[in-house]
């Protein structure tokens, strides 16, 4: 427990020092792991945001932290990671699917996968480096 | 600015940016309620100034078991700087001497330093940086714009490398505010202005709150190195 909170004693401040691969994450609706699934993003931002908004978002953001949150995990998981990240994503899933944020559901269960955007030779790429198994999504797996 | 009236100040603006972090929470699944709702009531005992040793003491516990909960920050630099803020004002309370108290205090505000320095430092060694190509990065394909229009942004590359410039120069030069009162008064509202538009562009708010507390420490530390 104190070795989480050494970061926290010194921090090493590298805010921004390289701009690394940009993780997202997709979720599909599925029968099972081998149905044909179709992508939809989770939390997309908004086509736009106007000033007041913005200015709103300082007192009030939980949308986009926990947004940045999801990134993170993600971000774990294209470094490599598959415990807790993957465990996270799946809950954040189910969250989403209980406050009626992701579209309607046409088959029993979740499946996601993390896309990482980065540039290489000054050419903006697209990778599928993840993709979770499957898991049923009921009521009381979102209680 | 004395050391109490810093020290009070502090309590207050980290416990006001606990409270903002802690009610955002309020409304998610229950094991994160569980651990917001005493952080908010902790939180309002700091702001008010109630017992606020041992407000300070039971929310860095706290803070400790969001750590676990989430197996690192929730929120980034945000959390851990809060933590910091946290884990000096607790010592403030209960390091055994005034000079420790006073040290632990110091330590903040030279961390507050660090964290600008540094932030600097490893943007310039970065060719990319250098050239203006990675806030365009940024604007581009990261994760961070809190709306599909602001990645239009990218297109303009001189803005964008002459932005990333001002920042880089800014947090160089902040250790040099601290020769003057005056100078690091405008350093200060200039780093602030610079939160506010990460907040508004990239949506990191609690980044604000939570830098913002550090301030009086800083404060406090210029005087009393430079009366």
């Amino acid at each position: 427990m104190l070795a989480r909170l050494l970061p926290a004693l010194m921090p090493s401040w590298r805010f921004f020092d390289a701009i690394g691969p940009a993780p997202r994450v997709d979720y599909a609706w599925v029968h099972d792991d081998t149905s044909p699934m179709t992508w939809h993003p989770f939390r997309p931002r908004p086509a736009r945001l106007g000033v007041a908004r913005m200015a709103a978002r300082l007192l009030w953001n939980p949308m986009q932290n926990e947004s940045l949150y999801i990134v993170r995990c993600a971000e774990r998981i294209v470094e490599g990671e598959t415990d807790f990240p993957v465990r996270e994503l799946r809950w954040r899933l189910l969250l989403a699917e209980r406050r009626a944020e992701l579209v309607g559901q046409t088959a029993p269960s979740l499946r996601f996968r993390v896309r990482a955007v980065y540039r290489e030779g000054g050419e903006l790429l697209d990778e599928v480096v993840f993709v979770a198994a499957s898991f049923r999504v009921t009521p009381a797996a979102t209680r | 600015m004395s050391y109490a009236e810093a020290v009070r100040l502090t309590e207050i603006l980290l416990g006001l940016a606990f409270l903002q972090q802690s009610l955002e929470h309020l409304a998610g699944p229950r094991d994160e309620r569980v651990l917001h709702l005493p952080r908010l009531a902790l939180s309002a005992a700091l702001v008010a100034g109630w017992h606020s040793g041992a407000a300070a003491l039971l929310l860095l516990v706290l803070g400790l078991l969001l750590l676990r909960r989430f197996d690192g920050p929730y929120n980034g630099g945000a959390d851990r700087m809060g933590l910091l803020v946290l884990s000096c004002l607790c010592a403030t309370h209960f390091a055994p001497t005034a000079l420790l108290k006073e040290a632990s205090f110091g330590y903040l505000a030279a961390q507050l330093v660090l964290s600008y320095f540094m932030s600097g430092w490893v943007k310039v060694v970065n060719p990319a940086w250098r050239r203006g190509e990675a806030l365009v990065e940024v604007f581009a394909y990261s994760a961070y714009p809190v709306s599909e229009g602001l990645r239009g942004w990218a297109a303009h590359r001189a803005l964008l490398r002459a932005m990333g410039w001002a920042v880089m120069v800014f947090e160089l030069a902040f250790p040099l505010a601290l020769l003057n009162a005056g100078a690091l008064a405008v350093a200060l509202v200039l780093a602030a202005s610079f939160h506010l538009a990460n907040a508004c562009l990239f949506g990191l708010n609690r980044f604000l709150w939570a830098w913002l507390a550090a301030y009086p420490a800083l404060w406090w530390c210029q005087g009393r190195l430079l009366p």
